[in-house]
């Protein structure tokens, strides 16, 4: 395939607008999706002409209405995507995004009724916008019953999933960090899916296995290149989607290593970690070699200044004490 | 629009049906056989007729009170009942209860969360606006939940893209046990239409013509485009907010003073005067109303519980496009 570099933003963006073309019951909405927005999605300004303001419409401030009027909408046909720019502006529609969960099996799926849409947001950690401004609610979208869940870390990811998931005829949430926005990676020139629920073993080892997602599989990757100069081999996996979540690509790596670090940026009480700690030990638990650690955020409001922020979030030394810990 | 005789009619006859329905509600809430959250709509009757105007391919919300708009737009009650009884028979395989979906009459289910169907008749107004073939969306909504934020949200949105939404209020002055005095700050909720640039009324929401003609007006502006409005119709429910409601807030001589007001003898009259009915078809509609009732109490009470083992497979549609 012929490949160019392109930016995870770039990549997001060409997702949209290629499925938007491919079909006209798809359309994008949100605050900051026009030519002068922010939003994640927001495509240039000749595609916004492309499309008009009835498919790529802008809203003012409703995060409610946001995720229930595209509930409403792919009910009666349509496959909206719905970009909240910050993740952290879901928390004012969780009601809304849970049922779009819950509707289809909360209705017996009466007449095989479908719910296809995308809310699209940026989890803007490490950021310094305090506590209503740089949440990572990994946890709050996979507990809820009837949503996927798609973590992308890559341009080729980003774009090859979300294309998926437009296509996908549940409500999918699709979660980017800002840190990957501005990163470029080889992305085809030919269109290409990526099927939900495959995880990739982003580097192979034999001592530990980290899983990470979003902008942890970053970390983590430095964490391995680090711990390698030091003769400790860390394997590190990216799910990529928690739900479906890979779990057999987990065990495989945790039956060779048998050393188990889990690093997500949402709070560690009753965050992602345990949900893959419990699986894990409950399918291959006389593999562990030691006890699970996981890293996240600390059970705190994300401080603003530096020196607590890095108190509270996952950091490169935080993984590696928890990988070492592990070896202990 | 004039109302032809034969849609009156049928008015009439799902109003009879409705209520024999709605009395069935009351009374297996208290059998023990379903679950007791039943609403009654009994007093509310008059909002079948709205329903009827509607094109089969429209949507339309409901509250949790009352059966009128199920019947109105053709659900069998045997699907209704089965549901109520938690059956694999049911509209919704037992899944839903309360939350009744038939989406092939534009009933596309029910959010619990009260105000939840603002934004969702949103979404919906988006789709047949994108679609472009005339339809609309009518959405009820209780003096209790117009409350809500979401309101505002929708209201003002369906006004900005001029949506084919009509917002129909059932205003029976009633928010669970709390009164409008204490709810809104105003008394005639129509008002708040002017301030999202819509068209709003307020009509005697017991008389089925007034509540028909306004609504008609309204479905036609919406479907040439012209965008949303608001009707408010005031009406008065009989009984508690969920069987078994005490009751304390109101007095017997109010709930009595507003019996005298059933909009069911008052559209009798109505057809009587006019010579569209015979006081013999209203005793035979009666009895066929309660004969099928009857059938769908069977048929829920013998219909198969939902098969376990298949819960998990309704949760994701294995399908994309």
């Amino acid at each position: 395939m012929a490949m160019r570099e392109i930016t995870t933003a770039q990549a997001i963006q060409e997702a949209v607008a290629e499925e938007m073309r491919r079909d006209e019951r798809v359309y994008l909405i949100g605050e900051a999706v026009g030519p002068g927005g922010v939003a994640p999605t927001r495509p240039p300004e000749e595609i916004f002409k492309e499309f008009g303001e009835f498919r790529v419409r802008e809203t003012g401030i409703i995060e409610p209405t946001l995720a229930a009027s595209a509930t409403g909408a792919a009910l009666s046909g349509m496959r909206p995507i719905v970009d909240f720019s910050f993740a952290d502006f879901m928390f004012p529609a969780w009601n809304e995004i849970y049922q779009a969960g819950l509707w289809r099996a909360g209705h017996g799926a009466a007449e095989d009724m479908k719910v296809p849409l995308v809310y699209v947001a940026g989890i803007m950690g490490y950021s310094g916008g305090g506590f209503s401004h740089s949440r990572a609610p990994v946890a709050n979208i996979w507990h809820g019953p009837g949503l996927k869940l798609v973590l992308p870390t890559t341009p080729y990811d980003a774009k090859g999933l979300l294309k998926t998931a437009i296509r996908d005829d549940n409500p999918v949430a699709f979660l980017v960090h800002r840190f990957h926005y501005p990163v470029k990676g080889p992305v085809p020139e030919e269109e290409y899916l990526i099927p939900l629920g495959q995880a990739v073993v982003r580097k192979e080892g034999k001592d530990v296995t980290i899983v990470a997602d979003g902008y942890q599989v970053t970390l983590s990757l430095h964490v391995a290149e680090d711990l390698a100069e030091e003769g400790i081999s860390v394997e590190v996996i990216d799910p990529r989607t928690l739900e479906p979540l890979d779990i057999d690509t987990i065990l495989a790596s945790v039956e060779k290593t048998g050393r188990l670090v889990i690093v997500d940026e949402d709070y560690i009480r009753c965050g992602p970690h345990a949900e893959i700690a419990f699986q894990v030990q409950e399918c291959v638990f006389k593999f562990l070699k030691a006890p699970v650690q996981r890293v996240g955020n600390l059970n705190v409001p994300i401080p603003l200044s530096r020196v607590l922020l890095e108190a509270a979030l996952p950091t490169k030394e935080k993984i590696i004490t928890a990988v070492k810990k592990t070896l202990a | 629009m004039a109302l032809s005789n034969e849609l009156l009619l049928r008015i009439y006859r799902d109003m009879i049906r409705q209520r024999a329905l709605d009395y069935q509600l009351v009374k297996s809430a208290k059998s023990g056989k379903m679950s007791p959250g039943w609403h009654s709509g009994l007093g509310q009757d008059a909002i079948v007729a709205p329903v009827a105007l509607l094109r089969p391919d429209d949507y339309v919300t409901y509250t949790h009170r009352g059966c009128y708009v199920w019947i109105a737009r053709g659900m069998s009650m045997k699907e209704i009942l089965a549901e109520f009884h938690g059956k694999a028979t049911g509209c919704a395989g037992g899944y839903g209860g309360t939350h009744i979906a038939k989406p092939s009459l534009g009933i596309l289910g029910r959010s619990g969360m009260q105000g939840g169907h603002f934004p969702l008749a949103v979404g919906m107004g988006i789709s047949a606006q994108m679609k472009g073939k005339g339809q609309v969306v009518m959405m009820f909504f209780g003096d209790g939940c117009g409350t809500r934020g979401h309101l505002h949200e929708a209201f003002n949105f369906a006004s900005i893209w001029k949506l084919p939404i009509i917002w129909m209020c059932e205003n029976n002055r009633l928010s669970m046990s709390v009164k409008l005095e204490k709810t809104w700050a105003i008394r005639q909720i129509a008002k708040i239409a002017d301030n999202y640039a819509m068209p709003g009324k307020t009509v005697d929401g017991n008389d089925v013509i007034a509540v028909a003609e306004a609504t008609s007006e309204f479905i036609e502006r919406a479907r040439k485009g012209e965008g949303p409005a608001l009707l408010e119709m005031m009406t008065y429910r009989w009984r508690g907010h969920v069987e078994g409601d005490p009751m304390t807030y109101r007095t017997r001589e109010e709930v009595r003073e507003w019996q005298k007001k059933d909009p069911v003898p008052r559209f009798e009259k109505e057809l009587l005067d006019r010579g569209l009915l015979t006081n013999e078809d209203i005793v035979r509609i009666h009895e066929e109303a309660d004969d099928e009732v009857a059938e769908a109490q069977k048929f829920a009470d013998e219909s198969p519980e939902p098969n376990p083992e298949e819960i998990f497979s309704k949760l994701y549609a294995t399908s994309h496009t």
